[in-house]
């Protein structure tokens, strides 16, 4: 490789001499910048040098990288430096600069050919790193994989994202990108600022809101890691693209005991605000039937419907007793279409009321706040959470320049991103609805320059960005997936509502823990059902007992379809006595053992929180027919937590 | 202390004036580092779902005085949490209170510029 010693040492040494003349006129010591950098690119050359006489095919991505980023960080100085001198005062030192900085470009395209061939050479070619340069390097020091990024970056069209509308994206966390949570992130922040609906006691409405380097910047970063250094199908960005698992522990339809019902086993959590379900056929009852359940918790329903929103403050719940202990509570109603007045159309009448159920949770090891994680957590924050803010901001430091004390002028270094910026600012302030600001900071996204346009230096520091909110991440969802792994034991207590034949109360302990890493989930229920009131002189009081157990994997890709949930379960039942049918006879001799296993597929409707449950279930008999019964259920399941945070989050 | 500019989060204060920085959560694990004139930390904790920060704003050291906030989402899916900062100066003037939910970002970060009048 040809640097141009004579030439870059000579423009160095008058550049150093004019410098000082000038220094009055200037904020800040160039020349001494200058000198360090001017010294650092000389160590780089003379290891790349050397390697080169020792090895001509030896691997070099380090060595052309660091040089690479020096001689960014020269080529801002000398801008810098250019920029100081009153236009027409000094044209000798103005040519000079300009000298400087072409022979600079020209250094940097041989750099990115060298960084080409390296990255084509194979592995085994890489030789031992030499030492960094004593003079700490002012951005975080590369890998191979930035530098590689580097050349990626410059090479072929960019692959196009798809982004799903934000609607869809906040309604569910787990189930995009995280590309295109930081694009839904900007977009709502900018909505809420615009609306002043973030809390109205904090902020008013501000109808100009805009991006804000002061607030936007780090899902900036993302989208610029997104945009310029990632590709769909780049291991290295490739945690960009991914979305996490979904839950599969809540329990929104109704239990096996209902008509219709496709659960053969009941799961531990419940939706925090309300969950509705609609279901036909049945299990292991004798007649098929519609049910229509309505799951909540007390308290979230209650604050929702008293116009205090999905959140709450923590200081008004801890504080109370009783709205910690409601918190782990929720009931549900469930309805048979089939009875009343009108049979087979859902009036809500009570008359339609099948059963009503109350449930205490117990342990809740899903819950990331459980003090079980405590430890874990404030570990995270010690170790990944620091280094991650200290990356954060020397990346901030790296992207954006800070040399003016009003943030107003706060601007990006890379020219081609600031025009960007100004330019998506403005669109994104004049929009007048905060609808506007999705669609139009979507089709700003896709004006955003090339990665071939804008500076090595930027394209290199996002590169490491990418790696350290990578490894971030990574660190997080190694706590989560621990998390998913928890036990949920709950207690519920149901009350069934027969038409003639005595009403029933089932007492059920669910008990549920995650396995395979969390992938997937395991979930037992033990249950007694009792008579209400003894159906006949000398019959038992306890009708039956029952064990189940259900396996729920889910798998499919959230981004394409969304996240289908495979389940396996099996009931065993013993009828202890005499069966009551529907009609309140006794039928003798159906005393004995049901079995059952069924297979079930819930099929999600992607973003929109609904699920359509389809199952299949063989059992021995049934409670009133000893046969063998195949029986098919559907229904559709829709979880309205994440409407509810949509609707009114505060 | 008072606001220059709500949106670029830009204040000002006293020298010598000493700033608080409060920062209340919901349904999140209450984790806040922050990055204060390059000095990095976890935000001190005043309870399970508090932390709070008192710095003096220092002219010859620092003016601006910078100030990032970086608020940490422990929430995997199903809704975000929410973080409430309040930021106020011993010697009166404006409180400026903001809320930053986690819309659909694990992290978010947040840059207060505190102009030393």
């Amino acid at each position: 490789m040809r640097f141009r010693a004579n030439r870059f040492l000579c423009c160095s040494l008058v550049l150093l001499a004019l410098m000082s003349a000038v220094r009055a006129q200037q904020p800040r010591a160039f020349s001494g910048d200058l000198g360090e950098v001017n010294a650092q690119i000389r160590q780089v050359k003379q290891r790349i040098k050397a390697q080169e006489v020792s090895n001509p095919t030896a691997n070099q991505l380090r060595e052309r990288s660091q040089l690479l980023v020096l001689l960014q960080q020269k080529r801002d100085l000398l801008n810098g430096a250019k920029s100081h001198i009153p236009a027409g005062s000094n044209p000798i030192l103005s040519q000079v600069i300009d000298d400087s900085l072409k022979s600079l470009e020209t250094d940097m395209q041989e750099v990115v050919e060298g960084l080409r061939k390296d990255v084509a050479l194979p592995a085994s070619a890489t030789p031992q790193l030499s030492p960094t340069p004593e003079t700490p390097l002012v951005v975080a020091p590369l890998t191979e994989e930035a530098a590689k990024a580097v050349v990626a970056s410059a090479e072929g069209p960019k692959v196009q994202i798809e982004l799903n509308d934000c609607s869809s994206v906040n309604q569910n966390l787990g189930s995009y990108s995280q590309y295109e949570r930081a694009v839904c992130n900007v977009v709502g922040d900018i909505q809420s600022r615009k609306k002043g609906n973030i809390d109205p006691t904090l902020a008013s409405p501000r109808p100009k809101a805009t991006l804000s380097l002061a607030q936007n910047f780090l899902e900036l970063q993302a989208i610029l890691v997104g945009k310029l250094v990632g590709k769909e199908e780049s291991e290295r960005a490739k945690f960009l693209f991914e979305a996490e698992d979904s839950r599969t522990d809540k329990q929104v339809g109704g239990g096996p005991t209902n008509a219709g019902s496709t659960s053969l086993v009941v799961k531990g959590s419940a939706p925090s605000v309300l969950g509705f379900a609609v279901e036909n056929g049945a299990l292991t009852q004798s007649t098929s039937g519609t049910a229509i359940t309505f799951r909540a918790n007390p308290v979230g329903l209650f604050k929702f419907l008293a116009g205090n929103g999905y959140y709450s403050s923590y200081e008004e719940d801890e504080n109370d007793p009783l709205t910690r202990f409601l918190k782990k509570t929720s009931f549900s109603v469930s309805f048979d279409a089939n009875r009343g007045k009108q049979p087979g159309t859902f009036t809500a009448n009570p008359q339609q009321i099948s059963s009503y159920t109350g449930r205490i949770e117990f342990i809740n090891e899903r819950d990331p706040r459980h003090r079980k994680y405590q430890k874990t957590w404030e570990k995270f924050l010690a170790e990944e959470g620091i280094v991650f803010t200290k990356d954060i901001v020397s990346t901030r430091t790296a992207l954006i320049d800070e040399s003016d004390p009003n943030p107003r002028n706060y601007k990006f270094r890379d020219p081609k991103i600031q025009s960007w910026f100004d330019e998506t600012a403005k669109i994104l302030s004049d929009a007048a609805t905060d609808s506007e600001v999705e669609p139009k900071f979507k089709d700003q996204l896709s004006r955003l320059p090339a990665s071939a346009a804008v500076s090595a230096n930027t394209i290199v520091t996002l590169g490491g960005f990418a790696d350290s909110l990578g490894n971030y991440l990574r660190a997080r969802n190694r706590i989560l997936k621990e998390i998913a792994k928890g036990s949920v034991v709950s207690f519920e207590y149901t009350n069934k509502r027969e038409v003639s034949a005595p009403d029933t109360s089932n007492f059920r302990f669910i008990a549920e823990k995650g396995i395979f890493q969390g992938r997937a989930d395991l979930t037992a229920n033990a249950s007694l059902t009792m008579f209400n009131s003894r159906p006949l002189a000398g019959t038992q009081r306890i009708r039956d007992f029952e064990f189940s157990g259900q396996l729920d994997v889910p798998f499919g890709s959230t981004r394409e379809v969304g996240r289908f949930v495979f389940s396996v379960a099996g009931n065993y039942q013993r009828l202890t006595g005499d069966t009551i049918a529907f009609d309140g006879t006794v039928i003798k001799g159906l005393k004995g053992d049901i079995a059952a296993v069924q297979a079930k597929l819930a099929i999600p409707i992607k973003g929109t929180g609904f699920k359509i449950p389809f199952s299949i279930t063989f059992a021995n008999r049934t409670e009133l027919v000893r046969e063998r019964q195949v029986r098919g259920n559907v229904g559709f399941t829709f979880d309205l937590d994440t409407l509810f945070s949509k609707w009114k989050p505060f | 202390m008072h606001i220059i500019d709500e949106d670029e989060l830009f204040l000002a204060g006293d020298n010598g004036e000493n700033i608080n920085v409060t920062v209340r959560s919901d349904n999140t694990v209450h984790m806040v580092t922050y990055d204060l004139d390059g000095v990095v930390a976890v935000m001190p904790s005043t309870g399970p779902q508090s932390s709070e920060l008192t710095f003096p704003l220092n002219q010859p050291s620092h003016d601006p005085s910078k100030l990032t906030l970086v608020f940490h989402f422990s929430n995997s899916s199903g809704t975000g949490g929410i973080y409430r900062v309040l930021v106020k100066g011993d010697q009166g003037g404006d409180t400026f209170g903001r809320l930053f939910k986690q819309n659909s970002s694990p992290i978010t970060a947040k840059r207060y510029t505190i102009d030393v009048l």
